[in-house]
This record gives C-alpha cells, sequence and structure tokens, in this order.
C-alpha cells in the first residue's frame, strides 16, 4: 500500500513512498522498480557516448576502431573514412559501495540504516539498468565482505547480494577503500552508502582515495533520527553497538551537546565533500526513500547539464 | 525503659527491605541495556553531569526503603515498655490466684468462713505491689476477680459470697487460674488452693506452667455424724394398673459412728411413709417402697432424712408423671367381631416402656374433640371416618398425633388421601392350604432396625390368609411386602404425625400373627416408632443443663410441639422462687439449686412441668485428699513455663493505651506514601513530556 506523504523542501505534489511500507515489499527489484519507475523519465543521462540509436556525430577513423563501426555510406560520398559515435546510455560504470558494519545495523522506527540502505541501493541499481549501466556492488565494514564487479548482466546478482546482507563487524573506511579504489578500473558512478561515523578528516581522506581517474562520487549519509535527536527516554547508560562499550549518560543533560555535535559533523562533511567535488546527500531513514533518490537524480541532471 | 514489639514476628518483613532495591537493579540493568549505534558523538560530552541523576534515584530508593521499613515496624507494634531486666519480669512484684472452694460441703459447720478467713488474711497480707485474682470453684470454675492489687476490691467481691450446691471439681479451676497467671510478668506467681479437700475434689491431675508455685491450704475439716441419701430409684409397677409405681431409696452412713435414722417418703406435701434405720458406720442401707399409687398427672415427691450435720443431703426430690403412660385408644366398628381387639389390648398392656394407657372406644361414640387426648389412635378393621371426625382425623396426624391402621375386613369408601397412605383395593386370599407371608422389610427403615434381624426372620413364620390391596402413593414407604408382592406395612408422615397401615387384621381373622410370640415386639416397636416416645427424667443432678421441652414432649405430647412455636418465653420457677425466663427456640435450663423447679403454662392446655433437682451425694463423702501428694502430682507435671511471646502478648492487652508510638508511625508512612506518589509521578510526568515533545 502507498502512502502519500508531502515531503518538505520538494517539489509540490510531489508523492512519495514511506520507508515503513517498503519493509512490507520483500522483493528488492519489485521495491526498486515501485520506488523509481513512475516518476523517473529521462531525468538521468549517462556522460559517455556509446553504441546507443541516438546518432551523436562522425569522427575519422583511427586505427584500431572497430571496422564495423565505419560509415560506408558517408565514404562512398567522401571517400574518406568516418566512425559514427553515438550518444549512448548504456556503458557506464556504477559502484555501489555499501557500508554494512554493525552500526548501521540500528533503527527506532520500522526499518533500520541497513535496510533503508539496501533499499536505496536496489532503487539505485534498478535506475542504473534502465539505463542500462554496468552495476558492480562493494560491501565493507573494516574489510570488503562481498564484491560483485560491474557489469550490465549483474543487476540480479546484486539484488540477490542485498537480499542476504547482514550487518557486519566494526566500520572502517580507509582500508576498504583503498581497496575499492584500486580496483575501480575505469571512470565509474561511485556510490558510498554509509552512516559516517568518523571524523571528517578521516572520513575525506578515505573517500579521496575514490575520487582519482575521473570517478563521480556521491556519498549518502544514512542516520536515524533518534541518532539526529537523542531521544532515549530514561536510560542510565547507552552501549556501543559495535565496540560493547557501555557509557553512562544523562540523556536531558547530553541532548542539546549532541545535537549540536551532529549538526556540526553534517555540516563539515557537505562543505569538505563539496569542496572535494563529492556529492554529499544526507538522509533521514524516516523520510521516504523516493524523496532522497529525487534529490539525487535531481541534482545529478543539474550538474549534467551544466556538464 | 526499652523498646518492646506485640507482634515481633513481624519484623521478618524487613527483609522486603531488599525488594525496593532488587526493583531498582532490575530497573537499572534494563536500562543499561539501551543500545546506540555510535558513542563517537557522546564521548565527547563532558561526564560530570551523570552523578546527578543517580544521587536523585537514590534519594527515592531510600524514601521507598524507609516506607516499608516504618511500614513493618508499625505492624510489629512496638511500646515502650517501663519494666525492668531483659527478660520483662518485673522483680519483687508477685502475682497470686485465690481458687476459692464453694462447694456444698463447705457449709458444713464453720468450713466456709475458714476458708473465707484465710482468702482475706492472704488479701491483707499482699505488699502494696502485688495482685491477687480469685477464681470460686465447684463443679465450675468462675473467675470471681482478675488480678488486681485493689484490697478494698478483693475484700468487697469475697465478703459477698457464700457456699453452693455443686460438688467440688478442682482440676479445671486451677487450670483456669494458670491460665489467668499465663499473661503475668510478675517475678513470682502462685495458685493458692483454699479447700476441704474432698477424695472427689481432684478427678484428674491440673497442667499448670513451671514457673507457678502451686500452695494448697486445706481448712481444719469438722468430722461429723452424717448420714445422706445417695440414690433414689423409681420403677413403674410390673402390675397392670400402670399408675402404680416403687421407689428404692439407698441410704449411707458417711459418719465413723452408727447412726439411727429416719427415713420419710412425701408424695405431694402429704407423708406418705416413715421408717427406722440403723445404719453402721460406713455403711450403705436400701429401704424400698412399693405400690405407690399416681391420682394425679404429675406427682412430686420427697425423700427425706431427719436432720444432722449436713441438712443438705438429707433431701432428694423426684417427680413422677402418670402421663409417661401413652395415652392409645382403641377404634372398633360397632359390629366388631368376639376378640377382635382382645389380643391387641393383651399386647399392649404387657409394654414397659413406654407404659400405654388403652381405652377402646366403637366408631360411632368417637367425638372429633375428644381426639387430642390420646397421643396413639388405633383403628382396629374399621371403616375409615368421613366428615368431620375424618377432618379431625388429619388434624390429629397433622399435629403429631400417631395413627396404626389395621385394614382389614371393613369396606372403605372414605379412605382420605390427605393423610393415609396408598389407596386400598380389593381382597386377596391365599389358595387353599397356603398363606402369604411378611417378609422383604426394609432394611433401612427404623422399624426394621428396631425389630432386629431375629424378629424380622420370625415375623415372616406368621401366616397371612387373606390381606387388603393398598397401592403405595409417591409420598409412602413401603415398610414390609407378602410373599408375593404385596404391600404388607405401608408408612407416610404427614406433618409431624405418622401414620403405619397394616393390610391384614391384628386378630385371628385373616391370620395367625397375634397367635406368633413376635406379635408382641412388633406392636411395641412399631408404637415406638410412631409416637416417638420420651421418657419424663425424674431427677436431675445440680449442674446439669436441661431441655425443658422434653418434658413438656413427654407429657403433652402434639401438644408441646405446638407449644415449642409459641412466642412468648417459658416462664420457670426455682425452687427459692426466683422467676427464670427461657427461649422456647432453645428451651435449656441449667440447674443450680436443689429443689422443684416448675414450668408454668409450657403448652396452650397448660400443662404444668415440674423438674427435681438435686445435689450430688458424693460431695458429702467425708474422705480427705492427700493434699501434699495432691501438689506433689501436679508440679511433677507442670509444664516449662510460657514463651516470651506469650508473655508480651499479655503485656500487650496491658499495654494497648500506649499503641501511640504505633499510630505515630503509620502517620508517618502515610505521610511518606504521599510524597512517594508524587515525587514518582512528578518523575514519569517529566519523563512523558520529554518524550512527547519530540515524538
Amino acid at each position: 500500500m502507498l502512502r502519500n506523504k508531502q515531503s518538505q523542501g520538494h517539489l509540490p505534489g510531489q508523492r512519495f513512498i514511506d520507508p515503513d511500507v517498503l519493509t512490507r515489499i520483500d522483493n528488492l527489484e519489485l521495491l526498486a522498480r515501485g520506488v523509481v519507475d513512475g516518476f523517473i523519465s529521462g531525468l538521468h543521462r549517462s556522460p559517455m557516448l556509446g553504441m546507443s540509436v541516438d546518432f551523436a556525430e562522425h569522427r575519422s577513423y583511427m586505427p584500431g576502431d572497430d571496422v564495423r563501426r565505419i560509415d560506408w555510406r558517408l565514404f562512398a560520398r567522401t571517400d574518406r573514412l568516418y566512425v559514427k559515435e553515438f550518444e549512448a546510455d548504456t556503458n557506464a560504470n556504477l559502484h555501489l559501495l555499501l557500508d554494512v558494519s554493525r552500526s548501521m545495523d540500528f533503527g527506532s522506527g520500522a526499518v533500520t540504516k541497513l535496510e533503508y540502505a539496501k533499499f536505496l541501493a536496489a532503487s539505485l541499481a534498478y535506475l542504473s539498468r534502465r539505463q542500462r549501466d554496468r552495476i558492480g556492488l562493494v560491501t565493507f565494514d573494516n574489510k570488503i565482505i562481498e564484491t560483485i564487479p560491474p557489469s550490465i548482466r549483474h543487476f540480479n546478482m546484486v539484488l540477490h547480494a542485498l537480499d542476504r546482507l547482514t550487518a557486519g563487524g566494526a566500520s572502517s573506511y580507509r582500508d576498504p577503500l583503498a581497496k575499492i579504489a584500486l580496483n575501480l578500473g575505469r571512470r565509474s558512478l561511485v556510490v558510498l552508502i554509509s552512516d559516517l561515523y568518523d571524523t571528517p578528516e578521516r572520513l575525506l581522506g578515505a573517500i579521496n582515495q575514490l575520487r582519482h581517474r575521473g570517478n563521480d562520487l556521491i556519498v549518502f549519509h544514512l542516520l536515524d533520527p533518534l541518532e539526529l535527536s537523542l531521544e532515549l527516554g530514561d536510560v542510565a547508560s547507552v552501549e556501543d553497538l559495535e565496540s560493547g562499550v557501555n557509557l553512562p549518560i544523562a540523556t536531558d543533560q547530553y541532548r542539546d551537546s549532541y545535537q549540536q555535535l551532529i549538526r556540526d559533523h553534517r555540516a563539515e562533511l557537505e562543505r569538505r565533500l563539496g569542496a572535494n567535488q563529492i556529492d554529499y546527500i544526507f538522509a533521514d531513514i524516516s523520510q521516504p526513500l523516493d524523496n532522497i533518490l529525487f534529490r539525487y537524480l535531481s541534482d545529478r541532471e543539474r550538474q549534467n547539464r551544466t556538464r | 525503659m526499652g523498646l518492646s514489639w506485640i507482634n515481633p514476628l513481624y519484623l521478618f518483613g524487613l527483609l522486603s527491605l531488599a525488594l525496593p532495591v532488587l526493583i531498582h537493579l532490575v530497573q537499572k540493568q534494563h536500562n543499561e541495556g539501551k543500545r546506540f549505534p555510535s558513542l563517537m558523538f557522546l564521548q565527547q560530552i563532558p561526564q560530570r553531569e551523570k552523578r546527578r541523576l543517580e544521587i536523585r534515584h537514590w534519594l527515592l530508593l531510600a524514601l521507598r526503603c524507609l516506607l516499608l521499613l516504618l511500614i513493618v515496624l508499625a505492624f510489629a507494634r512496638p511500646f515502650f515498655n517501663n519494666d525492668s531486666g531483659a527478660t520483662g519480669l518485673e522483680p519483687g512484684r508477685q502475682d497470686s490466684i485465690i481458687v476459692l472452694d464453694r462447694s456444698y460441703s463447705m457449709r458444713i459447720a464453720d468450713h466456709w468462713q475458714q476458708a473465707l478467713a484465710i482468702a482475706l488474711q492472704l488479701v491483707e497480707q499482699k505488699q502494696a505491689r502485688d495482685r491477687i485474682g480469685v477464681v470460686l470453684v465447684d463443679a465450675e470454675a468462675e473467675i470471681l476477680s482478675d488480678l488486681t492489687s485493689s484490697a478494698n476490691n478483693l475484700r468487697s467481691v469475697l465478703e459477698g459470697q457464700s457456699p453452693g450446691f455443686k460438688a467440688t471439681r478442682l482440676t479445671g479451676a486451677i487450670e483456669q487460674a494458670a491460665r489467668l497467671l499465663a499473661g503475668s510478668n510478675a517475678s513470682s506467681k502462685q495458685i493458692i488452693v483454699v479447700s476441704d479437700f474432698q477424695s472427689a475434689a481432684a478427678t484428674a491431675v491440673a497442667r499448670i506452667s513451671a514457673d507457678i508455685e502451686l500452695t494448697a491450704l486445706p481448712i481444719d475439716v469438722t468430722r461429723i455424724a452424717n448420714a445422706s441419701i445417695t440414690s433414689v430409684a423409681i420403677e413403674a409397677s410390673s402390675r397392670a394398673a400402670a399408675a402404680e409405681f416403687s421407689l428404692t431409696v439407698e441410704v449411707t452412713n458417711r459418719a465413723t459412728t452408727p447412726l439411727e435414722q429416719e427415713v420419710t417418703l412425701t408424695l405431694d406435701g402429704r407423708e406418705i411413709a416413715r421408717r427406722q434405720l440403723r445404719l453402721a458406720p460406713g455403711s450403705v442401707l436400701s429401704e424400698s417402697f412399693d405400690r405407690l399409687s399416681v391420682s394425679d398427672d404429675l406427682l412430686r415427691g420427697t425423700v427425706s432424712l431427719a436432720d444432722d450435720a449436713l441438712a443438705l443431703d438429707n433431701q432428694h426430690y423426684f417427680v413422677y408423671s402418670s402421663r409417661q403412660q401413652v395415652p392409645l385408644l382403641i377404634v372398633e366398628g360397632s359390629a366388631a367381631r368376639t376378640n377382635q381387639a382382645v389380643y391387641l389390648q393383651n399386647a399392649l398392656g404387657l409394654s414397659r416402656e413406654p407404659v400405654f394407657r388403652v381405652e377402646r372406644k366403637v366408631l360411632n361414640e368417637l367425638r372429633a374433640q375428644d381426639l387430642p387426648a390420646w397421643a396413639v389412635i388405633i383403628l382396629n378393621d374399621v371403616s375409615i371416618p368421613g366428615g368431620e371426625l375424618g377432618e379431625a382425623l388429619a388434624d390429629f396426624v397433622a399435629a403429631g398425633g400417631s395413627l396404626l391402621v389395621s385394614a382389614g375386613v371393613a369396606e372403605q369408601r372414605s379412605w382420605s388421601a390427605a393423610y393415609l397412605p396408598g389407596s386400598p383395593g380389593r381382597k386377596v386370599d391365599a389358595k387353599p392350604a397356603a398363606a402369604f407371608n411378611i417378609s422383604d422389610f426394609e432394611p433401612d427403615h427404623p422399624l426394621s432396625i428396631a425389630l432386629g434381624a431375629r424378629n424380622t426372620t420370625d415375623l415372616s413364620l406368621a401366616r397371612v390368609f387373606s390381606y387388603r390391596e393398598l397401592q403405595p402413593g409417591a409420598n409412602d414407604r413401603v415398610v414390609a411386602r407378602y410373599s408375593d408382592g404385596a404391600v404388607a406395612l405401608l408408612e407416610r408422615r404427614v406433618g409431624a404425625g405418622r401414620v403405619l397401615v397394616l393390610t391384614t387384621t391384628l386378630d385371628t381373622h385373616w391370620s395367625d400373627l397375634a397367635l406368633q410370640p413376635v406379635f408382641l415386639p412388633f406392636l411395641h416397636q412399631g408404637l415406638r416408632h410412631l409416637t416417638t416416645f420420651e421418657s419424663y427424667p425424674n431427677q436431675s443432678e445440680i449442674g446439669s443443663i436441661t431441655d425443658v421441652m422434653r418434658y413438656a414432649r413427654a407429657l403433652a405430647g402434639a401438644d408441646a410441639i405446638v407449644a415449642a412455636a409459641a412466642e412468648r418465653p417459658l416462664i420457670i420457677e426455682s425452687p427459692s422462687g426466683d422467676e427464670i425466663r427461657v427461649e422456647r427456640q432453645s428451651p435449656l435450663l441449667s440447674l443450680t439449686e436443689p429443689g422443684f423447679y416448675q414450668v408454668h403454662h409450657a403448652t396452650p392446655s397448660g400443662v404444668e412441668i415440674t423438674l427435681a433437682a438435686n445435689i450430688d451425694p458424693f460431695e458429702a463423702n467425708q474422705e480427705r485428699l492427700d493434699v501434699a501428694r495432691f501438689v506433689e502430682e501436679i508440679r511433677a507435671s507442670a509444664e516449662p513455663p510460657a514463651t516470651g511471646a506469650a508473655l508480651t502478648r499479655r503485656q500487650a492487652a496491658e499495654f494497648e493505651q500506649q499503641q501511640q508510638l504505633a499510630y505515630a508511625i503509620l502517620l508517618v508512612v502515610l505521610a511518606l506514601m504521599l510524597i512517594e506518589a508524587l515525587s514518582a509521578n512528578w518523575i514519569d510526568a517529566r519523563r512523558s513530556i520529554r518524550t512527547g515533545g519530540t515524538g
């Protein structure tokens, strides 16, 4: 069942799907289709040229070019060898980097951050498949858990991998991202989905490893509303999900300081990532998923136009 | 001055103090379990504010603990004990109970004066702090005064006493005194028995606590030349004239010297006989008075001896009622067979208990208003009357009268289902040279039980040649059947009365039952069952409790049953002329003095009832107990002293007025409960506001 919800700060009348509803759909493809279909229409375009029906331009034949791509008609008219180039939307690589550390396995509402991340990744994968992009997936905590190399045929593998994901151990960004960076082949669209529990300096250091080779980077920062507000009720202490460390706290006295720290953290990340040409999208997991996607796709479209 | 507890066991409730602590811990553990994705930011916040929360919780915990502590203390009921010493005993104080014998043997010579003087002397000699209580003893123990230090009060209650008419039973009185002392916290406790210590006074060894000192103070007994009437036996005469009876008097010489005595029998105030007796020392003589005729319904008799040193045991009272003879009417038809009632009448004349006063009437001569004069009516093979007489018969039965019907030759046209069981049919004859037997008795029926197996077997030997068919109704009980299964005896209860129908004749016309030896027990038991006979007690002993209406029932039968339902109380005149009122619903009278108790208007027909009360003759026995042995036996079997808890219970009664401490604690508890509830609510409200504000 779809629930209408007016989201703040977006197009009036835009309809989004509540995360609660998504939890009831056990088929990730169906979920992704439900989220993506209906409002996606030509927003996403690949910046790469490739095989397509839409003709882009002719260029001179260079040794090594595929002989099949020579425009023989033009050769007959001009007696020169040209190859046809088409505007393609099928040959981009999409790398989904999913943080599956223990801290992601937290949610005060219907979904945990990890589940939300799954939905988001599935939706992005589906979106890319419509564009015939190659889709790959890497899950990691403090090490790489699973890698699916990008391929146009790996959509179902990615969905299966997402489906059986479980939270792992403690989180670390530097080493896993360094390894991923080594394995990134051609220029790719790299999407990092995480709760980003690390200092902005270290995070930026880790993420910047992916920045070279002309990769486009998008960072989705997922947080539960409770992580934003610290409304834990009358608890004497809290236990770290990852380390198991117990910390006595007085939530009512801690709350303001905590919220300020979180705000500062987000602002600092946005500022630093933005400065490095990395898209930063913050997502409150109580907010509809399509809302996030809409923002993401709007941003991508804007960037493509300016490119 | 120390703090003592009335219910110290409640102090175990202090263990409940662990509850709030446990709850607090459990709750804390529960709160500690809250998991959070990362402490990265929380660890950056300074920790200084954490303690305030814990202190506040500790305050709430302390408040709850204090609350429980105070509740437990209040339930344990503390009080400030002014007694010194760890044992709670008050040193130097002595509590004593004087057990004073007031049995009728104390009337001999100056026995009572001696005993009273000893008791008064004990009161005079007591220290100001000492307390004394008094228990009067005869057949019962009566607490005359609880422990008191007021000598004046003790003197006044003692001087108003006099010996009674009952025998001495010391055991119960000593145990009663021990119970009075059980709660005492005096350092010294004693029971002082002042008595003439007759041999019959101690029937069992009294059980007292070992911390109680028992002292026996026997009075100087004056040996007297005394003869007493120890029993009077009355027996109805075995002669046919049932209004005669005989009397056997037993006289005992309790002196050590021979005695010349004169025994006089007085009936209804008229001296009937006077006999001279010569009694050897310690001997018992029986004197009989035979063929005493009764002219009136109820006879008052007195057997007396000439006055001696103890006059009380020289009189013995009794009553004799000719109405113990159950009035019975045999009704016959105007054309009765020869000897139709002869067997019946002869068999009834041989009954001793009850004695039947038999009358015969022809049915035509019977009037409805005469019926209540009889307790039992036998309709001996007559046609059941209808009309007014029939209704009167029904009323007679309903009011408690008994009816025995022999349904034989007579034609039954007015057989009324209202009070007669079954419905009669045709006459059934046995085959020539054959007969029916009465067999198949219902084993649970009272008549079968009363007859016994042997008699019922004998009854089956009687030969019945003809019987009248009788079809039993739903409410009828078949007591016996013939050998062919037809009803032989059928019973119905109507109101307070019973009707029994025999379906053959009571003479030799239809059966040879009347010729069988078993005819007598069969008839007597049958009538006893019908009348539910109660004998009239001729004499009772002082101290016993008597059901007055039993006498009325024995004398007036159905009339007494009506009388029992009346609302006005029974008025009884005691031998000394006092008026005693007793409720009819529980007509129990305690006999306290010798002589005749007169019950006026016990029944609507004005039947006068008299009860004869006599003293226990053994109290006049002058044999003495071995006092030293008596005391030693009680000491030897003494039980360990009462526990401290028992003492405290006793003190609790005394120090009830000091309970303000417990009440004050309860007030504080109430105030604390209010504070606790408000605090907890306040904390809850704050918590919910915080949670709700961000939801």
